[in-house]
């Protein structure tokens, strides 16, 4: 038989010795489920000897119909003067509208070394809103309205989906283009976003498939391709307002976008999207495919509690709706005809397959058996796969099995698509992508039809001689070796790389102008000499910090001596807490237990001393400080121990409002806060110190001190300082 | 300004056009089919064909407050029940099944008697009796396929879900279209015949469980509490029974509790999704018209007030987190000033979203407020509870909870924000109502309720209408210091 030849080719490979396709499972599998057209009566049915031990023998009696199939709604397709496409279907079964504009706009659009900028302009326009509604006043003009709204980036296109009750519709869609046409791209939102991306790149190995599926992909496009490589924290930092406008300005064009629109709603709403300029896009970015030249395994090691994923990957080159609905059917039929052994393994290895038809920005597809396992299993899950791919091949599945398949695809194709708004959607990306907005809906009704030839036709496409085998998970400790499957092995890193710090922008006029600033801050604080001869420091602050069951009353007690030597003291409702650092070393204390500071403090700790309002001031003059301006006010300031600020600083006192850093965490990434500097007094002498200090993070505020004492160039020792509970 | 204040920053400086009450089923009139059948089971059915699947909401108008004296738990177990199907499906032999269950009970009471015999004639009766009835159950499994009935509706991609509330029970399908007829037949077999495989166990388990809830629980210790103090003089008196009521229910008290509450009249039925109206019709009346109409239970006993007068502070001891909790008495759902209760709880969420942006002290973001507890049907509480934070008193959370209440009587509510809410409340209103699960929830709500599907825009037109005025009565009315309870859950020191 044809697909034997496949199977030796792959089974060859992959396992040390071949066999012959099997017969399928002897079970009592020839009723089928449901008889259609039996009929029998219920007293029959009662009186009836030994019913059914099976689910899936028990004849319930009555005739099942044919399965539905998901249908396009009625949609009319228009495009405006500026060459946007819109699909619309007005229903007016309740007063609601959904809206999902589709930009080719996504991860292979990003610029070259600058992969976050795709997210980063989702993130920013989301939450910096429109020169109109700035930041939190967009989010609430949103809320007046009613009105959703939300940015996926995607590979290729970025989603943009919004809703409303249908008489907020044509001022939430007038609030999207202007969004488009006039986004405000706030600072707070712009680092809010890269703070969101560094949070992505930690994450990017929580989803094993997901790793997985991106290790398999990355392979078919040659190296110099970004497309699939892993986003890193390098150079996140680095991407500011002006990369941002440039992306948004090349790629978010009404010609390069479709909107589909679903609910109470007409033409006329739609219409203000003809104010979205047409502007310039860019071309397309090239991507070639560059298949591997012979299968091979990519290996990444990855403790994940046991857990491990695979995915093999075949291209399937551009197969025709029938063959594409096929593969769809097929990749449910994977399982269907395991024997009692195979099934066995497969739960205690727990073995789940997750197989689809992936489209490739190329236009070709590439046909996935996926599936999680225990990471010990991940060899033989492949050859179960492999072995279950061969006989599919070879047609080797029953009609029952069939039917079954198609049911558990048309299945999950009612919970994928179980309204309008969803189904529009995807004739929408099939628009975007060239096709006919109705193949979708054709592929689905293909399925219906779906032969056994077709299922084994379309497996024949495949390619397996350039197939890609991507493993994920802790691969010590294996059952069965990575060698038994007989492939070249790749090995994929995993450790994601900190970022370094990204020096400002700063040319000569920027430096001067920066350490100007820095000058009008200590002038504003009573004075270069004054400020300098700051030696020691001892404060009582109290307040309110929000915990996670509310907001409770903390108190701080900080002592300091120059350069290095601090110990503060945080007292809270549950109990007290002391740090002390001299600089080199230090311990914490809580509890009555002393230990040594982790790491992660004293980088917080140095972060503070860092910080302090007149060490602020003092980085103008001290040579080893890098600075740069950043306009209006704000001062970049860095040492080379990766300790980083920005300061805001008041353009008419010059004194210091605001500072904006962030704080190192046990795990994950650094945290971005923000303090708020008020309520100056005299400390002595004519210096000045900010007594109030409202600490943010995410934009809300998270601790409100007040300085209710406080010491400079006291009588202030070390001994005090350094003195343990 | 830090306290919660009747502000919308920055909003009010726009003026919000409210739509007004706007309908928000007008739009559905055309589509929407509602029946009724000579037994007075009530369906309605929304067809929305785009995707082939389809969603069933049953109410049954049998909560924990319509359970018979001593037999309290006993809707919790018609809903265990449910999932063990019918009769017909999964028995390997139906007669030989009904007898085993009728032995069982025999030999159950048999076991009681023993037990209540105390120590006269035979001190190793009742040890026998616990064996005799053990074995019963062994028997009793020997005449049935375990499982097989849930089984089975996975095997038709059929997913159910279930809750028992105060006032009523709650039923969820969802299923992929053609399985619909599987549905009307298997659940009208069940009204008609159930089966109550593994009755004993399930009862013995739901008892455990109750016991724990009591004990760490604190929305079931709170319940209980409230009614206890609170509401003594309400219906909902009739959900204090004990778990080890539990003892006393048998399965034909459990089948005659199903033949009485779940008679059709009690129930309503909503379909959502792919599903044909003139078929709907059809099978309603194939299936469910044999459902017999049954006798009405009767009504439950009048409450009968405690005499001692509602303390102002309760301090209880027990096992879970230490909450604060104050409560108001409030009428039912029925009364005119329902719709004011709900617009209230929105504007202090509201609020406490927007407290996110002080920190003043005393002021606490995680106040849960519930317009109405244990259920709405009867005299009911309106709610605000507190976690009470590590190293803070009880005092925190009741000052942060008083803090909002007190905002709310001191100033007219502004327009903008009054209007903002509401607009809110319509988006989260359609947002449900686009899904074929929310619709059906809603729909069948409504038509228990009211009788009527349409009353949904009753409901939505009595909230639209509130106004300020209407807020502040309210507040001044039902939520002052002479009407509140304070319950201290967790409390050191305090008798159960």
């Amino acid at each position: 038989m044809k697909g034997t030849w496949l199977f030796l080719l792959l089974a060859a490979v992959l396992t040390p010795q071949t066999t012959a396709p099997r017969k399928a499972p002897a079970r009592a599998t020839t009723k089928s489920a449901q008889k259609i057209g039996t009929q029998k009566s219920e007293e029959a049915a009662k009186k009836a000897p030994a019913p059914a031990a099976s689910v899936t023998e028990y004849d319930l009696a009555l005739k099942i119909p044919p399965r539905g199939i998901v249908k396009l709604p009625p949609f009319e397709q228009f495009s405006l003067d500026n060459g946007l496409r819109i699909l619309l279907n007005t229903d007016h079964e309740l007063p609601q509208m959904h809206g999902t504009l589709l930009v080719r706009a996504g991860r292979i659009h990003a610029p070259d070394g600058m992969q976050a900028v795709p997210q980063m302009v989702a993130d920013a326009l989301r939450a910096g809103g429109t020169r109109g509604f700035v930041g939190q006043k967009f989010d609430d003009r949103l809320t007046e309205l009613g009105a959703k709204l939300q940015f996926d980036v995607g590979p290729v296109v970025t989603t943009i989906r919004f809703s409303a009750p249908s008489a907020s519709a044509e001022k939430v869609i007038e609030l999207v283009q202007k969004l488009l046409t006039e986004p405000a791209y706030p600072l707070e939102a712009i680092e809010a976003a890269q703070a969101h991306v560094h949070t992505l790149v930690d994450r990017r190995n929580n989803d094993l498939l997901q790793s997985a599926r991106n290790n398999a992909t990355r392979p078919y496009f040659s190296p110099a391709t970004p497309f699939f490589r892993p986003l890193e924290h390098e150079g996140i930092d680095g991407i500011g307002r002006e990369e941002l406008r440039d992306f948004q300005t090349s790629w978010y064009l009404p010609s390069n976008a479709v909107l589909a629109v679903s609910g109470d709603i007409s033409r006329q709403n739609v219409l203000t999207l003809s104010n979205w300029p047409r502007g310039t896009l860019r071309p397309e970015p090239k991507l070639l495919l560059a298949p591997p030249k012979a299968t091979t395994l990519y290996v990444a090691n990855l403790n994940k509690s046991g857990k491990g994923a695979f995915v093999v990957a075949m291209l399937a080159g551009r197969p025709a709706l029938r063959e594409v609905a096929a593969f769809h059917i097929a990749a449910e039929l994977f399982g269907r005809g395991f024997d009692t052994a195979e099934q066995n393994r497969q739960s205690s290895w727990e073995l789940v397959f997750d197989n689809h038809l992936e489209p490739l920005p190329t236009g070709d597809s590439v046909f996935q058996i996926r599936g999680t396992t225990r990471a010990s299993t991940l060899t033989g899950s492949i050859q179960i796969a492999m072995r279950e791919l061969s006989r599919l091949t070879s047609g080797d599945f029953t009609n029952q099995q069939l039917a079954q398949a198609k049911d558990q695809y048309l299945r999950k194709l009612a919970e994928r698509y179980p309204y309008r708004k969803e189904i529009l959607e995807d004739a929408a990306q099939l628009l975007l992508d060239g096709m006919k907005p109705e193949s979708g809906v054709q592929v689905w009704q293909e399925s219906l039809l779906v032969t056994k030839a077709d299922i084994t036709k379309a497996l024949h496409l495949l390619k397996p001689s350039q197939a890609v085998v991507s493993v994920i998970g802790e691969t010590f400790g294996q059952l069965q070796p990575f060698t038994d499957l007989r492939l070249p092995t790749e090995n994929i890193e995993t450790s994601i790389a900190a970022a370094r710090p990204v020096p400002p922008r700063s040319d000569a006029a920027g430096l001067e102008q920066a350490r100007r600033w820095l000058t009008k801050l200590r002038g504003a604080m009573g004075g270069d000499t004054k400020v300098s001869q700051i030696r020691s420091f001892r404060a009582t602050l109290n307040g309110t910090v929000r915990i996670r069951e509310g907001i409770v009353p903390v108190s701080f007690s900080q002592m300091w001596i120059a350069p290095n030597v601090f110990r503060q003291e945080q007292t809270l409702p549950s109990g007290k807490v002391t740090a002390f650092y001299d600089g080199k070393i230090g311990w914490l204390s809580a509890n009555q237990n002393i230990a040594a500071l982790l790491s992660h403090v004293v980088g917080q700790l140095q972060g503070n001393l860092f910080r302090l309002p007149w060490q602020i001031g003092l980085s103008g003059t001290d040579p080893k400080i890098t600075l740069g301006y950043l306009g209006s006010g704000t001062v970049l300031i860095q040492d080379d121990s990766g300790n980083s600020v920005r300061a805001f600083l008041d353009e008419e006192t010059g004194l210091l409002l605001r500072t904006r850093y962030t704080v190192p965490q046990a795990s994950g990434s650094p945290t971005q806060v923000e303090d708020r500097f008020s309520e100056w007094v005299d400390a002595g002498a004519g210096l000045q110190i900010p007594t109030r200090i409202v600490t943010f993070q995410g934009g809300y505020p998270v601790r409100d001190l007040k300085m209710e004492r406080f010491e400079i160039n006291g009588n202030l020792t070390i001994q005090e300082i350094e003195k343990k509970p | 300004m830090g306290k919660f204040s009747l502000r919308l920053p920055a909003l009010a400086m726009v003026l919000a056009t409210f739509a007004g009450a706007q309908s928000v089923t007008s739009g559905l009139a055309s589509k929407v089919d509602s029946f009724r059948l000579a037994n007075g089971m009530r369906f309605v059915v929304v067809p929305r064909n785009n995707s082939p699947s389809l969603t069933i909401r049953m109410y049954v108008a049998a909560g924990k407050t319509d359970e018979p004296l001593g037999k309290r738990g006993v809707t919790r177990l018609m809903e265990l029940m449910l999932r063990e199907g019918p009769l017909s499906i999964g028995s390997k032999d139906v007669t030989a099944e009904q007898s085993a269950m009728r032995a069982m009970d025999l030999s159950y009471d048999d076991w009681m008697n023993a037990r209540q015999s105390g120590l006269t004639a035979d001190r190793h009766a009742p040890q026998q009796a616990e064996i005799r009835f053990r074995v019963q159950k062994e028997r009793a499994k020997a005449t049935y396929r375990a499982g097989f009935f849930e089984r089975l509706l996975e095997q038709h991609s059929i997913r159910f879900s279930s809750s028992v509330q105060a006032d009523y029970s709650a039923f969820s399908w969802s299923l992929p279209s053609d399985r619909t007829e599987i549905w009307f037949k298997t659940q009208s077999e069940w009204l008609r015949q159930p089966s109550f495989r593994g009755f004993y166990e399930a009862r013995d388990k739901l008892k455990a469980s109750i016991i724990q809830e009591l004990d760490l629980n604190p929305s079931s210790r709170l319940e209980r509490e409230t009614i206890r103090t609170v509401l003594n003089d309400s219906q909902y008196t009739a959900m204090m029974g004990n778990p080890e009521e539990l003892d006393e229910i048998r399965i034909a008290d459990a089948e005659a509790f199903l033949h009485s509450a779940y008679r059709p009249a009690q129930i309503s039925v909503a379909m959502v999704g792919d599903i044909d109206s003139a078929r709907a019709r059809k099978w309603a009346d194939q299936y469910f018209g044999k459902v017999p109409a049954g006798t009405q239970q009767s009504a439950p006993p009048q409450p009968t007030p405690s005499q001692s007068a509602t303390p102002k502070t309760l301090e209880v001891a027990y096992g879970g987190p230490r909450i604060s909790a104050v409560v108001y008495p409030r009428p039912p759902r029925e009364h005119a000033d329902d719709a004011v209760f709900d617009v209230i709880t929105l504007w202090m969420k509201r609020e406490m979203a927007l407290a996110r942006e002080t920190l003043e002290e005393n002021h606490q973001t995680n106040i849960t407020v519930t317009p109405a507890q244990p259920g709405d049907r009867y005299k009911t509480v309106f709610t605000m509870t507190a976690p009470v934070i590590p190293g803070q008193s009880f005092d925190h959370g009741e000052q942060a909870i008083q803090s909002l209440i007190e905002a709310l009587g001191k100033e007219i509510l502004p327009d903008s924000t009054l209007n903002a809410i509401k607009t809110q409340t319509l988006a989260h209103l359609l947002e449900r109502m686009e899904t074929n699960q929310g619709l059906a929830d809603l729909l069948a709500d409504v038509q228990f309720r009211s009788g009527d599907w349409k009353a949904l825009d009753s409901e939505w037109k009595r909230i639209s209408q509130v106004t300020a005025a209407d807020i502040r009565r309210v507040a001044d009315t039902y939520l002052s210091d002479e009407h509140k309870t304070i319950i201290r859950l967790g409390a050191k020191g305090a008798g159960r």
